[in-house]
């Protein structure tokens, strides 16, 4: 081999490198647009936006089921013997405390909600995703019983504050959404704090 | 010559008998640029004001400048089933590719008085509009010139709109003014028919800039093996 | 050095299996063609381009269009505004499906100047033009489904076509249709058609007409037959050596491409025709109907004539007279460098007439028009019809013996 060829050689190299990394990196920009185009589109953001829920029509123990993001929300009006009870319980659940990451830094509490009265949750079970049943009658799932949510599915318990039992096949306790108080009557869910303009439910 | 200005008289005296028919005239240059948001947002107002009663845009439904200037789906006419003369006014979204920009341009200025017509007015783009005057407190009322006024001036030349209009009783703008306003409207309506196109040239010159340089690389890439072959 | 052994081992593991190496060899890195390849050989590799495009765009489409009377037009726009970056899936699509005309019509034009239709080819050439009365086709179901006046009316316009049929016509209409007049019943069905049938023959023509070339080789500008052996070199491997320059002739025709894609998609009302942005109306026809620009050559043939029997027959005859160019053509050489004169004129006329009757059929109806159309396509049909005696009995020159570059 000349010294010519030599230098040819590391030129070709040099040049074959340079367009293949070229080359893809044009082939991985020109896959944006389709990877962008399978994001929530406008329009489907637009649907996915906080809906306003008016508390005030709530009786004692009733719940109210609403639609956001394609999934139901409960909303249900706790009476103060549903949240004295509990306490009672921490020693059957996986979760008493809310360590896991499933609800927004205000719901971190034994009630998991803003205010102890109104139990905001997405009624999703965590394990396979049914809806779980209400089931506030005490003595009605088994004898213990002081009332929450049972899931048909596969036989999940949760609590009054939406919190699994020990020995269920659900893993965590239940989403807790992003929620706030616009006023003492009316709830926007979706969002952290009321902002100026939503959909009213 | 004297045959050619014999002739042209003639033509002249023929079209006075049927002043209102329809004339080409040339289309004005409208002077947009969809770069300027500014002008965009201002008749993106003045369509929400005065147009959006009668004309919907169901297509800008999700589009955030529109909403934010007022122009919102909630209020457009969309269900509304009885219109008069029993023409439904066209939804806008896409005039300006339609039509052009320079075609609204000229449509919006060229109104005049017409008794002949249920709404009293008449367009000399679109004869026989059953679109009422909605410009005339701004621009004032025109009223068209008869042929034999307007030939002699110009006739090396298409006629323009202007040539064959006359402002009777000014409006609430000066003429400038009102070009200014018709300007915004107009930039909005290619707004609403392409509102990615600013993005759309954004990208352009990025992708074309990369594969610019990609084109250097490849055409030494491939000469480099080509040229062995001269041996 | 241990992931080139793996890489070794695994390659090894499919070629054990499957004739990867074979294939490689045989078709890129041991295909032979003619070195002297100049610029009209781009456009067979760009056809390729361009359908990996209109198919990979189509596919993204489909996941946000409706195919129904009702949605179909209001679901292109949900694409342009509010699918993120959809507006450049779909104007790639359509400017690529303009751009895929102008590449097969730059592609049939090297094939009829050098006589790439001419025996071993007839049979290549025969699949190629079915390729492109199939691709005819997926242009026209793909124009209906924006749904806009253009696309309505045309589907009128050409399915009625078929009325000319002798007694049966008006039924196979309707057949066509699916309904009394076009309606969301011939869009769905059109939808389907365009979207997984006719891709699928598309498909299918294309492998076979590059099993067909590979099988008899590819012609070269001097239509000459070249040996393949290492003595003359008259020949290169087309890996690296096409693979390379079909590239880079790639990246150009990009840059070419994506500048009408980001700067001028609409073409000034040629690649989206203005009355397209209007919704379809059933009740309302434009005032200037034609089709897209490039069915316009075979539309001004069509209203050339003033029979309307005679005139679809004359266009179908028009379209069906290049299937059997390999036999009209009885000249001893292959490319029109070594044809005679009248070959060379006559090759004018074609050009100059299709390109005339394109421009005519664009424009609305006048009577010099009318009187032009005419002229051309009498041209258009000479070039065919008097080709057998014309290339019979022209002198010719010899061609060389080995390739000139």
């Amino acid at each position: 081999m000349t010294v010519k060829d030599a230098v040819d050689e590391e030129r070709r190299c040099f040049l074959r490198r340079a367009t293949i990394t070229a080359g893809s990196v044009g082939l991985l920009a020109s896959s944006i647009p389709f990877i962008s185009y399978w994001l929530p589109s406008v329009d489907t953001e637009a649907a996915g936006e906080p809906i306003q829920v008016d508390l005030a029509p709530l009786k004692p123990e009733q719940q109210l089921t609403v639609v956001w993001r394609g999934k139901p929300i409960w909303v249900i009006r706790r009476t103060q013997w549903m949240l004295d009870s509990l306490s009672k319980l921490n020693n059957f659940l996986r979760d008493p405390d809310s360590i896991d990451d499933q609800q927004p830094p205000y719901a971190k509490n034994i009630y998991r909600s803003i205010k102890p009265e109104f139990f905001i949750a997405v009624g999703v079970c965590t394990h396979l995703g049914c809806i779980p049943t209400y089931r506030p009658d005490v003595g009605s799932i088994s004898p213990e019983w002081l009332g929450g949510f049972y899931c048909p599915c596969h036989g999940s318990t949760y609590d009054l504050a939406g919190r699994v039992y020990k020995n269920v096949p659900a893993p965590k306790n239940l989403e807790i959404p992003p929620y706030g108080y616009i006023n003492d009557s009316l709830i926007i869910i979706g969002e952290d704090q009321a902002p100026a303009q939503t959909k009213k439910v | 010559m004297m045959k050619g200005m014999l002739l042209f008289i003639l033509m002249l005296l023929s079209t006075m008998v049927f002043s209102q028919e329809e004339i080409s005239i040339a289309l004005e240059k409208a002077p947009v640029n969809i770069h300027d948001t500014a002008s965009i947002k201002r008749g993106a107002v003045f369509f929400a004001r005065n147009c959006e009663m009668c004309h919907t845009m169901i297509y800008l439904r999700y589009d955030s400048l529109a909403i934010k200037s007022g122009v919102l789906y909630s209020r457009m006419p969309i269900n509304v089933k009885t219109w008069p003369l029993n023409i439904r006014p066209p939804d806008l979204s896409l005039e300006a590719s339609r039509r052009g920009v320079d075609w609204i341009y000229t449509y919006l200025h060229s109104f005049y008085l017409d008794t002949q017509r249920p709404t009293g007015w008449n367009n000399l783009l679109f004869l026989n509009t059953a679109m009422a005057n909605i410009f005339a407190p701004y621009q004032g009322q025109q009223i068209r010139l008869p042929l034999n006024e307007v030939g002699a001036k110009i006739y090396s030349r298409a006629y323009q709109w202007y040539d064959l209009l006359e402002l009777q009783t000014p409006g609430s703008l000066t003429p400038e003014q009102f070009d200014a306003v018709i300007t915004d409207v107009v930039n909005f309506l290619a707004y609403a028919s392409e509102p990615y196109k600013i993005d759309q040239e954004k990208l352009g010159y990025w992708v074309l800039g990369f594969l610019i340089i990609l084109f250097i690389l490849i055409y030494r890439l491939k000469r480099e093996y080509w040229k062995k072959l001269e041996k | 050095m241990e992931n080139l052994s793996r890489k070794k081992g695994m390659l090894a593991w499919i070629n054990a299996r499957f004739p990867l190496r074979e294939f490689l060899y045989k078709h890129l890195t041991h295909y032979f063609a003619a070195r002297n390849f100049n610029f009209w050989y781009y456009f067979g590799s760009f056809s390729l381009l361009v359908l990996a495009n209109q198919i990979l765009t189509g596919i993204w489409l489909t996941m946000e269009y409706t195919p129904t009377a009702t949605e179909a037009f209001s679901s292109i726009q949900h694409i342009m505004r509010d699918v993120r970056l959809g507006w450049l899936i779909r104007l790639l699509h359509t400017t690529g499906a303009s751009a895929f005309f102008i590449v097969i019509y730059l592609h049939m034009y090297r094939g009829i100047i050098y006589g790439s239709y001419q025996y071993p080819r007839e049979l290549l050439w025969l699949i190629g033009m079915m390729i492109y009365v199939v691709l005819l086709l997926e242009a026209f179901t793909g124009y209906v489904l924006p749904w806009g006046q253009m696309s309505y009316w045309g589907a009128e316009v050409i399915t009625s076509f078929a009325s000319a049929v002798p007694w049966v016509g008006k039924y196979i209409v309707i057949w066509l249709r699916g309904d009394f007049a076009v309606s969301g019943v011939t869009l769905h069905r059109f939808f389907s058609l365009h979207v997984t049938a006719i891709p699928l023959v598309i498909l299918f023509l294309v492998f076979i007409h590059l099993v067909a070339l590979h099988y008899v080789g590819s012609n070269n500008p001097d239509g000459i037959d070249i040996k393949h052996d290492r003595e003359t070199k008259e020949d290169v491997p087309f890996h690296p050596y096409y693979t390379l320059k079909d590239l880079t002739g790639a990246v150009l025709f990009l840059i070419i491409f994506l500048s009408i894609v980001f700067y001028y998609p609409g073409m000034h009302g040629l690649f989206l025709e203005h009355e397209n942005f209007v919704p379809a109306d059933p009740l309302q026809t434009p005032s200037d109907i034609s089709p897209v620009w490039y069915m316009t050559p075979f539309y001004a043939i069509l209203r050339a004539v003033p029979n309307k029997t005679l005139g679809l027959t004359i266009m179908a005859a028009s379209i069906a007279l290049l299937f059997v160019l390999p036999w009209l053509d009885r000249s001893p050489v292959r490319s029109i460098r070594y044809k005679g004169i009248y070959s060379k004129i006559a090759i004018c006329v074609l050009v100059i007439s299709f390109v005339g009757l394109g421009y005519i059929g664009i424009h609305s109806v006048s009577p010099l028009r009318t009187f032009l159309a005419q002229i051309f396509s009498i041209g258009y049909f000479a070039f065919f019809l008097t080709m057998p005696i014309y290339t019979r009995f022209e002198t010719f020159k010899k061609p060389p013996e080995h390739l000139t570059s």
